[in-house]
């Protein structure tokens, strides 16, 4: 993350998909990489950004979300996570990790190209982001525990000195689990042969 | 949109009053907080109605369909008198800190059923990650309002700055726009309000009104000698109306004063940190009711506490900074006609200070070796662990940590129970550090032209809290020119505070649970096993004469150290003590004492004229057979038992049979004295009653 902060759509994206450890006990999950990219389309038709959805003054396009298949209650529960989502980005930021999402210029290209509508909304991530658009070697795609492997030994010394990058489509606290290992490997993938 | 008469309305359910009105200032806050999920910054004096502000937004929004509200404030619970607002508006409000932990899970389960309005957290469990990911990230996604009490913590430039609320600020920096926070403070001048709105985010709305108050009297008496004090107090406090609060810098002074004023027939009571919470929410709901005269207490009986009829502010020694003298000194006088503040200064507070601005950060060499032994761990170390590799107390350890955890790119991390090295390259900010000095050490300079008093003491603080256009108060010993309460001090009073401050006797406790793997000598010689220490090798419990260095008798033994021989007067301390207030230690048939390679006839010489003067035979039956290493070069268990392993042994040549009085000099955490009591005891001598002239560690 940049020292201003997130910007406006990745924090809106955040909210929208992103995991800050509630999610057992919620009553709605975040957007799946599919529901998000319905969506953005949506949102895109109308001319319109993800930040747009925060918008002071009452969502821009209020019946957006059903166009999307998405249920209105769902997306409000989601965008007023925003208690959760700071105390996460609080802890990640403290811990060198940094978000990424796919409205943001440094989101690898390569991924976009290679993935299309599958390209992760977030990726989560410790490092030199300009590493990214290398890939090879200097590029780690983790399938889950990104916090816990940013802290690792053998990676720090790389993190540090810029040599390597370590990035996850999933949140950092959360662990590799059955789906996570396929979807990792798409990343891959598209990041470590990033032509 | 809500408007200012449905607010009004709630105001007047929340506080019972079917006329009430809003306070300037009130409605300003609420309503960019109800209808814009705006930030707001309220700098208003306590008793302004804060609370009623957080209670009223709480409701409306509820009523809109937002979620919880999460107060953040270092009460302990909320005040009566806001449970009372909260019950009337039909909110339900619930706390969690470290009291109830048995409860957390259960408050979690209410909070996702919806049950409940308001969660009230302490900034440490805010600054806990295991409780944040453990309990609030449960129902973090619903919490629609943030409501930080005491928000001048945040500040760098505040007088209190504390490394909990940095974790708060830097939370709040990324909460989105549709998320409301107010925050609010009653001691803040332009500077740290500035700073505070600016970590807020953009858009902020300051609100900010007068923070003396009318109504108190101020005044500023010099007597250097602790028991000048004392006396004064006891002359003083049966003559003042009501009930109040005497202020002091450390638990043991409140502690002391407390002692001298119940002696001396004032119901009066300590309050700190060391009283276990429900004792203190007790003692907090005595001093509203009136149902003692003060309590003594040190900065933990702070913010937010809020009685209005507080009669009298006394600080027993000086603070640091005016705006903590003020913050503690400006909760008198609130909705009586008059109050009394007086600001004592003794010749001890000039150390105190300075002591708590060297401790207020750690030394580079200390952050150097632990960061160093988290590099070179292979996986994450738990605080025992560090305690094994870097020879640091573990509440300097933690300390550390603590500190470290809350910089922005932090070194360190708390993960699954251990501590990790992030891979932030870390240096001290050496810079901000001794900024932060500076600017300590210009706020007690400017407490000394307080003291000094050559203008209107109330002006005074008014100008240092920004608090514009105040006039002389016409109130204060300045304005008056004379003193608000009499100066003089009863002279039988003054002896018996001067007899008071030599019986300065404190408990002596031994350690219970010793590092076993860090004596493998005395477990290969005597089969010693388990961490607990057993009953039969334990000692008695002791006790130790002064605190190092304090008047009357501490100030002795350190000359006596210097000299090389202890004073005639402390042996006479020393037997006064046995015989008339420790009837156990009487029982002693013998006396013995802890030997010194380095001193060897210092502790000897005095503990035979103790047996003398006590009618006992002396005798050396402790000998130590190799050099070790200061003990109090040693800051943990682990490493102070490995000093100690093997390096004495008993010498029973003239008999260790019956209760035996152990006599050294110095003690710190007591671990010579505790091994010595086994070593004692597994030779087969009765009772060890340890006994210590003065205690070296900071409180």
């Amino acid at each position: 993350m940049s020292a201003e902060g997130l910007s406006d759509d990745t924090e809106a994206i955040l909210l929208l998909c992103g995991r800050f450890g509630g999610e057992g006990q919620a009553p709605f999950e975040p957007l799946s990489t599919p529901e998000y990219a319905a969506l953005a389309r949506a949102l895109n038709q109308r001319g319109l950004r993800p930040a747009d959805l925060l918008a002071a003054d009452g969502p821009a396009a209020p019946g957006l979300p059903q166009e999307a298949g998405v249920a209105l209650d769902r997306i409000a529960f989601l965008l007023g996570r925003g208690t959760a989502m700071a105390l996460s980005l609080e802890r990640w930021s403290r811990a060198g990790l940094w978000v990424l999402s796919r409205a943001d210029a440094a989101y690898p290209a390569a991924l976009k190209r290679r993935l299309k509508h599958d390209a992760p909304p977030l990726l989560y991530g410790a490092g030199r982001q300009a590493l990214l658009d290398v890939g090879g070697r200097a590029v780690s795609v983790l399938a889950g525990d990104l916090l816990k492997a940013s802290v690792g030994r053998l990676n720090r010394s790389g993190l540090q000195q810029g040599r390597l990058a370590l990035v996850s489509p999933f949140a950092p606290e959360v662990g590799v689990h059955a789906d996570s290992t396929s979807v990792r490997d798409r990343c891959i993938d598209a990041l470590v042969d990033p032509s | 949109m809500v408007v200012e008469a449905e607010a009004l309305h709630c105001l007047r359910v929340a506080m019972g009053q079917a006329d009430a009105q809003f306070r300037a200032g009130q409605w300003a806050a609420i309503d960019p907080i109800v209808n814009r999920r705006g930030k707001v910054l309220c700098v208003q004096r306590t008793g302004w109605g804060k609370s009623m502000v957080y209670f009223v937004a709480a409701r409306l929004m509820r009523a809109q369909g937002a979620g919880v509200t999460l107060i953040v404030s270092p009460l302990l619970s909320l005040m009566r008198n806001q449970i009372d607002a909260a019950q009337r508006l039909g909110l339900r409000a619930l706390t969690v800190n470290s009291t109830n932990r048995d409860e957390w899970a259960g408050v979690r389960d209410e909070l996702l059923a919806g049950s409940v309005d308001l969660l009230l957290i302490s900034p440490e469990r805010l600054a806990n990650d295991e409780f944040v990911a453990g309990t609030l990230q449960a129902v973090a996604d619903r919490i629609g309002l943030l409501v930080i009490d005491e928000a001048h913590c945040i500040s760098d430039w505040g007088h209190d700055f504390r490394p909990d609320y940095r974790r708060v600020g830097q939370v709040l920096a990324r909460l989105p726009a549709n998320i409301a926070v107010l925050a609010t403070t009653a001691t803040a001048n332009r500077r740290v309000a500035q700073d505070v709105a600016a970590q807020l985010g953009t858009g902020v709305v300051v609100q900010r009104g007068p923070l003396l108050r009318e109504s108190l009297a101020l005044q500023n008496l010099r007597l250097p000698g602790a028991a000048d004090r004392l006396a004064w107090l006891a002359d003083r406090i049966p003559q003042l109306p009501g009930s109040g609060i005497v202020y002091t810098l450390t638990t043991r002074d409140a502690d002391r004063v407390a002692d001298w004023l119940q002696q001396q027939g004032i119901d009066a009571r300590a309050y700190h940190a060391g009283k276990p919470d429900d004792e203190r929410q007790a003692l907090e709901q005595a001093l509203l009711g009136n149902d003692l005269k003060c309590l003594v207490a040190t900065t933990a009986l702070g913010m937010g506490y809020d009685k209005p009829d507080l009669h009298f502010v006394i600080h027993y020694q000086t603070p640091g900074n005016v705006v903590a003298y003020y913050q503690q000194v400006g909760r008198a006088g609130r909705a009586i006609p008059a109050a009394v503040g007086v600001l004592l200064s003794g010749d001890e507070e000039e150390d105190i200070n300075a002591y708590f601005r060297d401790a207020a950060f750690p030394p580079q060499g200390q952050v150097d070796r632990i960061l160093g032994a988290l590099e070179a761990a292979d996986d994450g170390l738990s605080v025992r662990a560090l305690e094994r590799a870097v020879n640091l107390r573990q509440s300097q350890i933690e300390k550390v940590l603590k500190l470290l955890v809350v910089e922005p790119d932090s070194p360190v991390l708390r993960l699954d129970g251990a501590w990790y090295r992030t891979a932030h390259p870390f240096r001290l900010d050496q810079e901000r550090i001794a900024h932060l000095t500076r600017q300590r050490e210009q706020e007690w300079a400017q407490m000394k032209q307080y003291q000094a008093g050559e203008r209107c003491l109330m002006q005074f603080l008014a100008d240092a809290l920004d608090d514009a256009g105040t006039q002389p108060c016409g109130r204060c010993a300045v304005c008056l020119g004379r003193p608000v309460l009499p100066v003089e001090i009863d002279r039988a009073r003054l002896i018996d505070a001067q007899r008071f401050t030599r019986h300065s006797e404190m408990p002596l406790e031994l350690k219970k649970q010793w590092d076993i793997e860090a004596l493998p000598q005395y477990v290969a010689e005597h089969g010693w096993s388990k961490q607990n220490i057993a009953q039969r090798l334990r000692g008695e419990a002791g006790r130790v004469l002064s605190r190092w260095g304090e008047p009357v008798w501490g100030q002795l033994v350190a000359r006596g150290r210097a000299q090389g021989r202890f004073d005639d007067e402390l042996v006479d301390a020393a037997a006064d003590l046995v015989r008339h207030r420790w009837p156990e230690a009487a029982q002693a048939s013998w006396v013995t004492c802890i030997p010194s390679m380095r001193q060897p006839a210092l502790v000897p010489d005095f503990a035979k004229r103790l047996a003398d003067a006590l009618g006992v035979p002396f005798r050396p039956a402790l000998v130590k057979t190799r050099e070790t290493q200061p003990q109090r070069e040693m800051d943990n268990r682990f490493h102070q038992c490995l000093n100690l392993d093997g390096a004495y042994v008993v010498d029973d040549q003239h008999g260790i049979a019956g209760p035996v009085l152990l006599v050294d000099d110095l003690v710190d955490s007591a671990w010579t004295l505790t091994l010595a009591s086994a070593l004692l005891r597994q030779a087969g001598a009765g009772a060890v009653h340890p006994f210590a002239l003065a205690v070296v560690s900071a409180k």
